[in-house]
């Protein structure tokens, strides 16, 4: 019993000290984030006294407000139209029988597996000759659909009992209704996931929009963030406004994993285990 | 109700017009993007002159033969062989763990993901940060053995050696997780298994765990794979290539030759060659899973 009850003890020791070394990054920011700026170079761990004002400086010295607005506003925007079109073009594949649309399936299915980086030139040189670089709507533009989300939705909707489909034909439903009638309610958990997962690819992403994004006013807490970053390399790094930064650009994130942290979490395993 | 073929069109009618939101940016933003990739990189265009030349395969046997390139894809290669395999085995180990204990556990995993769903440009400054030569703490500890401090984001090796750490962090989040999920499901089949066979240990880890779990031991290598290939937003931030290019992989050279030096023809050709890697790492993740799936 006792040797049970030490051999628990360990376990639980060994996982508390493995999830302390996972999460030291996040400790270490925080840590630097109220530090004041002359004890960075002190050598000691802890700061003498706690200097909040390190995040007050983040709004009033930096433009982070903006930035955490446009990610969100834009990653919102992003997020209705890739579900929405995504939740379309799934019903039709999970659907339809046609050979066209198999043909159309094979085409998305072959884009998938292609990296994006082989499309950023011709992309590019797209929104430019649009006149939509460095501006939100080309990038909304170039993120429309979803490629993972249709496949995501497709799965989940082929799994509505035919019975439920056949007795809503029955009563006349045509495509829409059954759509929003019958497909949306019965995958909402699939739904729910799906734009919990798209909301945080979307305010990660980074590549593709450091690329168009180029005037402050427009850019995205990924972008302006390597902006103050970098911007200060060069007269010695004011570490704790930046990492102050740092975990403000976090909120999101952790806003979302304190409501949703077992949504997300099982999503997220079952996203990959299920495909 | 109509006749049976008004039927018919009017249903594929139906089809085609909920397909087109997705099809039109398919064509727009990806398919045509991909096809112009492939026109360019036959081309000597430099995306500031209006017009341009085509050069046949010049730009592919310049890329062969350029140094800097076979450097590119020697760092790519390590960089990816040192991500993929240690965060599933560290993962595992971890994972193993997990599903011993009842409380805490979601606990536990949130702490580890929350690495995997922060975005890789803020965690790399706070990695940044922890190997600053003067004020990280890492170099504060080796002080503290009586060991000089490092530059750490400033030796050729070191440079590897922190986007390494950093990327098998993020990776491990993941790793967990999945590792985690998947044993979690598989555990009172894998215990029953277990107590027929009297195996303890190593080898009821080699002989049932883990072939009970070789679903998502392929999925996480072959993930982890295009992952570490198209690396980038770590690198950035690290070291931007540097120093002198030994943290350089094939998607942060990309990003150099289109968007730093605007030599669009030899962009496009490393395009295609990063195009045709991950095709055969997805054709091997294929074969694989029906080597290994089919029954």
């Amino acid at each position: 019993m006792s040797l049970a009850k030490l051999k628990t003890g360990i376990h639980y020791a060994m996982l508390i000290l493995l999830s302390v070394l996972m999460v030291f990054p996040f400790l270490w920011m925080f840590l630097i984030s109220i530090k004041p700026k002359s004890e960075v170079y002190s050598g000691s761990l802890l700061p003498s006294t706690f200097h909040f004002e390190n995040y007050i400086r983040v709004f009033t010295e930096t433009k982070m407000l903006l930035y955490l607005w446009n990610s969100i506003s834009v990653s919102l925007i992003v997020i209705v139209f890739q579900i929405f079109t995504a939740i379309f073009a799934a019903y039709v594949f999970a659907t339809a029988q046609k050979r066209w649309v198999r043909y159309c399936f094979v085409l998305i299915l072959a884009t998938y597996m292609l990296p994006s980086a082989v499309t950023y030139i011709p992309s590019f040189i797209l929104l430019s000759k649009a006149n939509l670089l460095d501006t939100h709507i080309g990038y909304i533009l170039s993120e429309l659909i979803s490629i993972f989300a249709v496949f995501f939705l497709r799965q989940s909707f082929a799994q509505v009992p035919k019975d439920v489909v056949h007795a809503a034909k029955l009563d006349g439903a045509g495509h829409l209704r059954l759509i929003f009638t019958v497909y949306i309610p019965y995958c909402k958990n699939a739904i729910a996931s799906l734009v919990l997962i798209t909301f945080i690819y979307s305010y990660n992403n980074y590549m593709w929009p450091s690329l168009l994004i180029k005037s402050e006013e427009n850019m995205f807490v990924t972008i302006g963030l390597r902006r103050l970053f970098m911007s200060q390399a060069g007269y010695g790094m004011d570490f704790p406004l930046a990492m102050a930064a740092c975990a403000i650009s976090l909120a999101p994130m952790l806003i979302l994993l304190a409501i949703a942290s077992k949504r997300i979490i099982h999503s997220m395993a079952n996203l990959y285990v299920n495909k | 109700m109509g006749r049976p073929i008004s039927k018919t069109i009017k249903d594929n009618a139906w089809s085609l017009g909920l397909l087109l939101p997705t099809l039109i940016p398919l064509v727009i933003f990806w398919i045509y993007p991909m096809i112009k990739t492939f026109h360019i990189s036959f081309t000597d265009w430099n995306y500031i002159s209006p017009d341009y030349d085509y050069v046949g395969l010049e730009n592919y046997q310049n890329l062969m033969s350029d140094a800097f390139f076979g450097k590119v894809l020697l760092n790519t290669l390590v960089f990816t062989f040192f991500t993929v395999v240690p965060p599933i085995i560290f993962g595992l180990f971890v994972a193993i763990r997990l599903n011993k204990i009842q409380k805490f556990r979601h606990f536990f995993v949130a702490s580890a993901f929350s690495s995997w769903i922060t975005p890789t440009v803020v965690v790399s400054m706070v990695w940044v940060s922890i190997f600053d030569t003067d004020s990280g703490i890492v170099n504060y500890l080796l002080k503290g053995i009586g060991m000089e401090p490092v530059k750490w984001l400033g030796g050729q090796t070191t440079a590897m050696i922190v986007v390494i750490i950093v990327t098998i962090w993020q990776y491990m989040g993941l790793g967990i997780l999945l590792l985690s999920s998947a044993l979690a499901k598989l555990d009172p089949e894998v215990e029953k298994a277990n107590d027929l066979d009297g195996g303890r240990g190593l080898r009821k880890l080699f002989r049932i765990t883990l072939p009970a779990i070789s679903p998502i031991l392929v999925f996480l290598f072959i993930f982890f794979t295009l992952n570490s290939l198209k690396a980038y937003d770590q690198i950035y931030i690290l070291t931007q290539g540097g120093p002198s290019g030994a943290t350089s992989t094939i998607l942060y050279y990309f990003y150099v030759l289109a968007f730093e030096y605007f030599e669009t023809g030899p962009a496009s050709a490393l395009a295609m060659i990063f195009l045709v890697m991950c095709l055969l790492i997805s054709a091997l993740n294929f074969f694989l899973s029906k080597l290994l799936f089919t029954k």
